[in-house]
């Protein structure tokens, strides 16, 4: 019987990738450094199934099949004024979970299915900086509502269950997402909003208390803009079975965004 | 609209506007651009293709009306090709198969 061994809560901005690659030193960076250490030596997993926040399908749930997964660069590139340089991504597929999981979700009531999709970098971003070499299952963060995204959640728990995989599963988002308000000047004080707003949500999540996220102010929940309105956290909800979460690292930058890393038990 | 030559790409996700713009070619040499600019209930996109300064066709496309070449993809649909570098090809695929980008031009909220 397979397992789900832990979740993680992780940002997924594309200059992780350049700040790891040229060796500057951030706490999220490093963050992902010991998350990937750990993937590899202490929980010797086979598999990871990595929800991008920017998978953002209306109709349903899904999944890609693929035997082999590469990725693609959405996200701005230089010499715009916020791009990056290109990076890519490529790993194994698994696509006997993949299409496990789809069964599970069909089970639960969900319209799910599969798709050939890739790795965005919602993906392929955090997991490139982890620097692990596991298999990867890309599946969808959707925009539906809340309550079918913790049976999502579920749904993966159940598809592990009944594989033989040890696995793990990233769902990367930031809290605070505001980036028409950046400024690029580190001194510059970070959005009031966002810091009230992200305090919130580190209290909520650190004591488990998923359920009164949907009850959040809605004002400051506009005002902060989460990304995918943090589906990610009601998906590990419902993965972990309302595990509460330890915050690993925080820092708000660039007035604008809020970059968490949390991880999660799993209940038996 | 901003310039197209700041975007350092020929595919760009308007979040003020909510969509997405691909700039490229026909094979006759006419300046294309194509605009996905609303996605539905069904992950199809309301789209409008505007060839030189012309808007041509307005209609629904799917993931599934696009074939990829390599130096582009077919409009199924419109029988029409365009010619765009892969970064850009493959950028529009994943936007036609639910991705939200990192937006180009940021706003207060997405997608």
């Amino acid at each position: 019987m397979g397992k789900l061994l832990k979740a993680y809560f992780v940002p997924n901005g594309s200059y992780l990738m350049q700040e790891d690659e040229d060796g500057i030193p951030d706490p999220s960076v490093d963050a992902l450094h010991e998350i990937g250490r750990e993937i590899r030596e202490e929980l010797n997993a086979d598999v990871m199934i990595a929800v991008s926040p920017h998978w953002q399908t209306k109709s349903g749930f899904y999944v890609d099949p693929g035997q082999y997964h590469t990725s693609f660069t959405d996200y701005p590139l230089l010499p715009a004024k916020w791009g990056r340089r290109p990076f890519s991504y490529e790993a194994d597929g698994d696509p006997e979970l993949a299409l496990g999981i789809v069964e599970a979700a069909k089970a639960l009531g969900l319209n799910a299915g599969s798709k050939t999709y890739g790795l965005d970098h919602g993906a392929f971003c955090p997991v490139k900086v982890m620097h692990v070499n596991c298999k990867i299952v890309p599946v969808t963060i959707t925009q539906r509502p809340f309550k079918e995204c913790l049976v999502w959640g579920r749904a993966i728990k159940e598809a592990v269950e009944k594989s033989s995989r040890r696995a793990v599963l990233v769902a990367p988002g930031n809290l605070t997402h505001r980036l028409d308000l950046r400024h690029d000047n580190e001194a510059e004080a970070y959005l009031d909003q966002g810091k009230k707003f992200d305090e919130l949500v580190i209290d909520l999540i650190t004591a488990g208390k998923f359920d009164e996220i949907e009850r959040i102010d809605p004002a400051l929940v506009k005002a902060a803009a989460p990304e995918a309105g943090l589906r990610p956290l009601i998906l590990i909800q419902g993965a972990t079975g309302g595990q509460p979460g330890k915050l690993l690292c925080y820092h708000g930058m660039k007035n604008s965004v809020g970059d968490a890393t949390f991880d999660f038990a799993v209940q038996a | 609209m901003a310039e197209r030559e700041q975007f350092g790409a020929d595919f760009i996700y308007d979040a003020k506007q909510k969509k997405a713009i691909l700039w490229g070619k026909t094979e006759n040499g006419a300046e294309a651009q194509l605009e996905l600019i609303r996605r539905n209930e069904d992950d199809s996109h309301d789209a409008v293709l505007i060839v030189g300064n012309k808007e041509n066709d307005k209609f629904v496309l799917r993931e599934e009306d696009v074939e990829y070449l390599n130096d582009g993809f077919r409009l199924k649909q419109l029988a029409v090709k365009i010619l765009v570098d892969q970064v850009s090809a493959a950028k529009f695929r994943g936007f036609t198969k639910g991705n939200i980008p990192t937006p180009d031009i940021p706003s207060d909220s997405l997608p």
